[in-house]
């Protein structure tokens, strides 16, 4: 036991971190690794780039098989999922609760589960209003200054007004010219679910997505569209996300919803970039209009650590370098990322560079946003979602099917408490027999009392 | 574990622990006042209503209590320690027959939970994966199984129709004949994910490629894969084109199997190009293809890239035949059961397309012996 406990010590501990970063995110890392190298000189940590589209099952095998790496980057949805197969070492302990007390609580929500918890959150995102401030400021020039700037807004109507002004605006540069582009994809629509009060799933279980606030917030949805046609009604469900940006990038659309990933590609774009005749500070991010409740989904990365990880305080270690304020800093200048951490938020905002009001403004839309189900079924909620509300998109059905059907494949999913009838009615049926005996005894009991 | 199983789960062991707990406040209590210890009793008696109260301001007891109809948690509880239904009991020697019978009713009870608690593992469900695909006459699986059979149909047609077609163009000898032949295998060179990839940049509307030619030639532009009816057409477009080399060097292979002979005897025959092709073209070309035909059905009933990387982010079921459900039903499902059921059934219909290739192949070969 001595010799095993010392070992590290003396000898070189090495990790393994699979990281499912992009290639740009990916050069930050490395550096960040080899100053942690430096900082630690016992601890060597090895870099495996895993594509994040294999990761998920990657690592479930490698898990499954006891050889998972030390330290994973894992998704948001997966992390809950990952807890409940026992693939992670739950951190609680080994975390001081004063550096917990840091993080931002919407990211690190993801990482408690079932009481444990799980990972630090990496990095955070949430969807927030891309806008061209210079279609605005043009739309106002033409319209004497009716139209309001979306950091104005004080409610969802003030939205609709100002996108009606702008829209019309856009169609005197031509018919492909829009106000709004709106995605065929259930995610990217969850901030109009929540416009009414509606929802995904309670903390109790409870599914919401069938409830009126919800179905009026995508009837809400589609009226955007097609009664005051202010984005495109026929889209391309396979391609919509690369033409919301392109359309976007070239000026052919005013706002669309989109979330701290896609800055530096919008900022790429002939609009924005110095290089293509654009101005960087023409591209504005803005709160989400909201009517009831604000929203706009929480999502990002944990760094979690496997159970079969057998210096579990080493990785720890490098886990927190990675957590540091300064850390995060260097992430969110290079890579445009969302710190997890209000010191590194604090210590961003003393600096100056491009993206600094976008960040400043997802930090503003990231307090008024929501979680996520923390559920083991998290990630699978979404496929069957989309699949019907693009049903409703195109018109195939109404919003009340497509939100009913959405609800009944969850209740499949989740197995809603519906399913326990038979259970219920026979715990029914005892409680019933119960009474009836405690009422026979007591009766007896009184008839004989009665009789002495 | 499922969510569901999981809220049982936790809800049952609180309540077991919560009733256990009771039982024994309720003999405390029985035992108090038998011994006229009034301080104890009121004890025991503080002890159960905190628990109670415990019992239903927990998140878990209360969702599971809320869900049903009247909160049937509480009147168990209730009915337990008679505060629900009446009066504590009058007397103690009362109390105390109705704690035993209750306690006779209680174990029984537990040992019910204990029977629903234990089935939370994997158990052997017999044929009911498969009840459930062909079962119901409503579900995906019948869909699905048409769109696959139109989807193999469909596309082996065209693969051998413009295969043959191309095969005997070129089978005459003209000037670039290679180079035309290596154009044509372009196709089957692409990887299918880049080819995949490169279509459904092309298809993208309103400003692909094709809707751009579309536009051009004055037709409206078409969303070929945002719209469910045209997506597995689309798919079908995008396979023809990178299966038809296939089908087309093999037939080739096979014409230039045909001796130049019996053309000639036809020939002298008097026979026209038409009756040519149909009396010794076909028949000739008949082994070859028969077993190409075979192999495309085989390939293409299995083919996943095209559909799947066409099409990702359009989530309606219009266009996905058996392997891309069975991935879509284990991946984001979850249903192992499901898709494993479906592998089988994919396997069994394979299967007997083998064995039919099999056999044609000995019988080719006897034919080739003799």
């Amino acid at each position: 036991m001595f010799f095993l406990c010392t070992f590290p010590a003396n000898g070189i501990t090495r990790l393994v971190f699979w990281d499912t970063m992009g290639p740009d995110e990916q050069r930050t890392m490395k550096e960040m690794v080899s100053l942690f190298e430096r900082e630690f000189p016992d601890i060597k940590v090895k870099l495996d780039s895993i594509p994040f589209s294999d990761a998920q099952g990657k690592f479930e095998f490698a898990a499954s098989a006891n050889v998972a790496p030390d330290i994973f980057r894992c998704e948001i949805a997966w992390t809950p999922l990952y807890a409940e197969l026992g693939f992670l070492a739950p951190l609680e302990e080994m975390v001081e609760k004063t550096d917990l007390e840091d993080f931002l609580s919407a990211p690190l929500n993801y990482c408690v589960f079932g009481g444990h918890l799980w990972g630090l959150p990496q990095v955070t995102d949430c969807l927030a209003l891309f806008y061209n401030k210079k279609i605005f400021s043009d739309a106002s020039v033409l319209f004497r200054g009716r139209v309001k700037m979306p950091e104005t807004w004080k409610n969802y109507d003030d939205f609709i007004e100002s996108a009606l002004l702008v829209n019309s605006f856009q169609k005197t540069r031509g018919s492909s010219y829009w106000a709004l582009f709106l995605r065929g994809d259930s995610y990217f629509f969850q901030p109009w679910l929540w416009l009414f009060g509606g929802g995904l799933i309670n903390e109790q279980g409870e599914i919401l997505i069938d409830s009126n606030e919800s179905v009026s917030g995508l009837k809400a949805f589609i009226s955007l569209k097609d009664q005051l046609c202010l984005a495109p009604s026929e889209i391309d469900f396979a391609n919509d996300y690369d033409n919301a940006m392109k359309g976007f990038k070239s000026g052919k659309y005013a706002m669309i919803v989109n979330g701290p990933w896609a800055v530096s590609d919008a900022l790429s774009g002939e609009e924005f970039n110095p290089s293509k005749g654009g101005n960087p500070s023409d591209f504005g991010v803005a709160v989400i209009p909201s009517r009831k409740a604000f929203g706009s989904p929480v999502g990002g990365h944990n760094y979690v650590i496997s159970r079969n990880c057998k210096n579990k305080v080493a990785a720890l270690k490098f886990v927190c370098f990675m957590e540091k304020p300064e850390v995060q800093v260097e992430f969110a200048l290079r890579n445009n990322l969302l710190p997890t951490k209000k010191k590194a938020f604090s210590l961003l905002m003393k600096k100056n560079f491009v993206a600094r009001d976008v960040l400043q403004a997802f930090e503003r839309q990231l307090q008024v946003s929501n979680n996520r189900p923390v559920i083991p079924e998290g990630g699978k909620l979404y496929s069957d979602f989309t699949r019907f509300f693009q049903k409703a998109f195109r018109g195939e059905i109404s919003p009340e099917d497509a939100m009913g059907k959405v609800a009944d494949e969850w209740r499949k999913l989740l197995g809603h408490p519906g399913d326990f009838k038979d259970e219920i009615s026979k715990l029914k049926q005892e409680i019933r027999e119960l009474r009836s005996e405690i009422q026979f005894i007591k009766s007896k009991l009184t008839k004989d009392s009665e009789g002495d | 574990m499922s969510f569901r199983r999981r809220v049982k789960r936790i809800f049952f062991q609180q309540f077991l622990d919560a009733v256990s707990k009771l039982t024994n406040l309720q003999e405390t209590k029985i035992k108090a006042q038998k011994e006229n210890d009034s301080i104890l009793e009121q004890a025991a008696m503080q002890e159960q209503k905190l628990l109670l109260s415990s019992v239903s301001s927990n998140p878990i007891a209360a969702l599971y209590s809320k869900l049903p109809a009247d909160n049937f948690g509480r009147s168990y509880l209730d009915a337990l320690i008679f505060d629900g239904s009446g009066s504590p009991g009058a007397n103690a020697s009362q109390t105390q027959i109705l704690a035993r019978k209750l306690s006779g009713l209680i174990s029984k009870s537990i040992e019910r939970r204990k029977k629903i608690l234990s089935d939370g593992g994997p158990r052997f469900v017999g044929l009911r994966n498969y009840f459930e695909l062909l079962g119901k006459t409503d579900s995906d699986f019948w869909k699905v199984l048409w769109q696959t059979i139109f989807w193999t149909a469909t596309n082996v047609f065209f693969h051998f129709l413009i295969g043959l077609c191309l095969a005997l163009m070129l089978n005459k000898r003209f000037r670039g004949n290679t180079v035309y032949r290596l154009l044509i295998m372009v196709p089957w060179a692409v990887p299918s994910f880049v080819a995949a990839f490169s279509w459904r940049f092309m298809f993208n509307y309103p400003d692909g490629l094709i809707n751009g030619i579309l536009r051009v030639a004055g037709f409206n532009a078409i969303n070929f894969l945002g719209n469910p009816g045209l997506m597995l057409p689309t798919c079908i477009l995008i396979n023809v084109w990178a299966g038809v080399p296939f089908m087309m060097i093999t037939l080739l292979g096979g014409l230039q199997n045909i001796s130049e002979d019996m053309y000639e005897a036809a020939k002298i025959d008097g026979a026209n190009t038409w009756q040519k092709f149909l009396n010794i073209t076909l028949p000739c070309l008949k082994p070859v293809a028969s077993i190409a035909v075979l192999l495309g059905v085989i390939w293409t009933f299995n083919m996943f890239n095209i559909i799947y990387l066409v099409t990702l982010g359009n989530e309606a079921i219009e266009k996905d035949i058996f392997v891309t459900f069975a991935y879509k039903s284990f991946r984001t499902h979850g249903d192992y059961g499901g898709a494993a059921a479906y592998a089988v059934i994919i396997l069994s219909i394979l299967l007997s397309f083998a064995s039919r290739y099999s056999s044609l192949l000995e019988r080719e070969e006897r034919k080739g012996r003799t």
